[in-house]
């Protein structure tokens, strides 16, 4: 078998987090034998979701709409924010259904090693929200990344007089925010410690 | 810890073999080549992640498969058992699993499975550059704590993230930040490192004076980079806050960290002198011989588990006298070794009677003999 079609849809999909070749190889076979309207229905999805989602004026998390639903809420206490790395975190705390606050995502971590700075994070965007904050819960993943930018941001925030809190440590160290169960996020908010 | 099975599956010239373990020796023998070390390497693998011969994962895998597979299967002191089975393939991370997880790190796995690993590299510990004796004394103690490897791992991060920054020879608004990351990982390294060798030294000194006949006066020294005489953490921390202070702007114009734990010595002295200085060839092997058995009596205490031992053709390095010794004293703590040499016999004779001995011979990576008891009619 040769096609060139299909060597760059698996290329293609091979690129994808945690895809290696041999999926990628499954998947195109797989997208092959459904039916045309299916496979449509799918890329117009892909395509659609590009288009229209954006981040959210406020908290910058993944949103339809200029301001997401969470910010445009009334029942939302906006003096609480809670700051996570990505979007899926916002995701994660709101299925443990115990938080009432906003959130601010940064879209990643302080990482020099990969070129990332505070520059490169959404944190010029969080500092313009604080005016009326009256705690920082900062959510970030347990590792040296997280640990350091959750310092940096604590440092930055003193001046202003804010209650900075970071999540206990209930969170298993080394594993992902998003990973986490329910249960053990809402523990883990519930038990916040200040920086 | 006592290894109840090794399994090697397509490593180096191992296609499929298996071997049931000793309760005290396992001799391994067979000529060059004959794959007696790789069983060596593969315990190695499933005890701390990594072979005991310094080559890349890869180079395990046999010539035309696709991966190797090393399997060992144990028994804790305590009754519990203990499996682990690792999977190496080129281009691919190693794969691990063990009796409490599907897919476990290197991490997960130092310190479950203790080991002691005496091979010709070793000769490096005490004749090598300081970084050498620093890698040796951070095994021993990751192996020992759990805490401090994690630290381990957590300076190796952050040091490489500081150096980043530094790089760029500017600092962003980051650099204290990440400093203190490094300072308070480091200040914990130090005074754990300076507690462990303390204990360490009278250890050695003692297992010195019962490999050796000589009267010399060993010491085993910790010269921390930066702080001299380590106090309590929050001390060093601060001397080390101190420093980063002092340092900034060299730092920043060499664009690398220039202090810390990273730079740490660790000297091994004889008579006053420093061993790769002064020491003569018995008196390395003497020493070397010593650590390995301080090694042994460090991790069965800290961890309640005693270690497995490999020693990896000593016959060419050491003589018999000093092999005797090490066989005594690690037959005396009760702890199960596995030795590979080309003189097969050799070792029977050195233990007592009643020892759970067993002599595999391999060639070309297959058992052709293996005999459970022969030393017992002695
Ligand atoms: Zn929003």
């Amino acid at each position: 078998m040769s096609s060139d079609t299909i060597d760059r849809v698996v290329e293609l999909l091979a690129t994808l987090p945690t895809i290696g070749r041999k999926t990628a190889r499954r998947l195109a076979f797989h997208l092959l034998r459904q039916p045309t309207e299916s496979v449509q229905a799918f890329t117009d999805a892909i395509t659609l979701m590009r288009a229209n989602v954006r981040e959210c004026s406020v908290c910058q998390t993944f949103t339809d709409r200029e301001v997401c639903a969470i910010c445009a809420s009334e029942q939302r206490d906006r003096s609480t924010i809670c700051v996570v790395e990505e979007p899926s975190d916002v995701m994660a705390i709101e299925r443990s259904g115990d938080f009432r606050g906003v959130y601010h995502v940064l879209h990643g971590v302080l990482n020099p090693l990969d070129g990332v700075g505070p520059d490169d994070i959404r944190l010029r965007e969080l500092m313009a929200r604080l005016g009326a904050v009256q705690e920082l819960i900062l959510a970030l993943n347990p590792n040296v990344e997280g640990e350091v930018t959750t310092q940096y941001i604590a440092k930055m925030t003193a001046p202003l007089g804010i209650r900075v809190t970071r999540i206990a440590r209930g969170v298993p160290v080394g594993a992902d925010l998003e990973f986490a169960d329910d249960a053990t996020l809402a523990r883990a908010l519930e038990g916040r410690v200040p920086v | 810890m006592q290894i109840r099975t090794v399994g090697l599956y397509d490593v180096r010239n191992h296609v499929a073999t298996e071997l049931a373990c000793a309760g005290h020796v396992n001799v391994l023998t067979g000529r060059n080549g004959s794959g007696k070390t790789s069983v060596l390497e593969s315990i190695g693998m499933c005890a701390i992640g990594r072979s005991i011969v310094p080559v890349p994962d890869a180079a395990l895998v046999r010539h035309g498969a696709e991966s190797a597979t090393m399997i060992v299967t144990a028994n804790r002191d305590l009754g519990a058992p203990w499996s682990v089975k690792v999977t190496v393939r080129e281009g691919a991370r190693k794969r691990i699993e063990t009796s409490l997880a599907s897919n476990a790190t290197v991490r997960d796995l130092i310190g479950e499975l203790p080991m002691v690993a005496l091979t010709p590299d070793h000769k490096a510990i005490t004749f090598g550059a300081p970084a050498d004796r620093r890698a040796f004394v951070d095994a021993v103690m990751a192996q020992a704590s759990t805490r401090y490897r994690d630290l381990l791992y957590e300076l190796r991060r952050v040091l490489k993230q500081r150096n980043a920054v530094l790089a760029m020879q500017a600092d962003d608004g980051t650099l204290t930040t990440w400093t203190a990351a490094f300072t308070a990982c480091s200040a914990e390294i130090i005074v754990r490192r300076k507690h462990f060798i303390a204990e360490l030294a009278p250890r050695v000194r003692e297992a010195y004076s019962m490999v050796s006949d000589g009267e010399e006066a060993i010491d085993v020294c910790y010269r921390p980079d930066t702080v001299p005489d380590p106090a309590d953490v929050d001390t060093v921390r601060q001397q080390l806050d101190e420093a980063a202070a002092r340092l900034r702007a060299v730092e920043l114009r060499r664009g690398t960290t220039m202090f810390g734990p990273q730079k740490d010595e660790v000297d091994l002295t004889i008579n006053g002198g420093l061993v790769r200085e002064t020491a003569s060839q018995g008196q390395h092997k003497s020493l070397l011989v010593a650590l390995k058995l301080a090694e042994c009596d460090v991790l069965l205490r800290t961890r309640n588990e005693r270690p497995v031992v490999l020693l990896d053709d000593v016959f060419s390095e050491l003589d018999r006298r000093r092999i005797e010794r090490v066989m005594h004293g690690v037959l005396t703590m009760g702890m199960q070794c596995f030795v590979t040499t080309t003189e097969g016999d050799s070792i029977g004779s050195m233990v007592p009677p009643g020892t759970d001995i067993r002599t595999v011979t391999l060639a070309r990576g297959q058992m052709i003999d293996s005999n459970q008891q022969p030393w017992r009619t002695t």
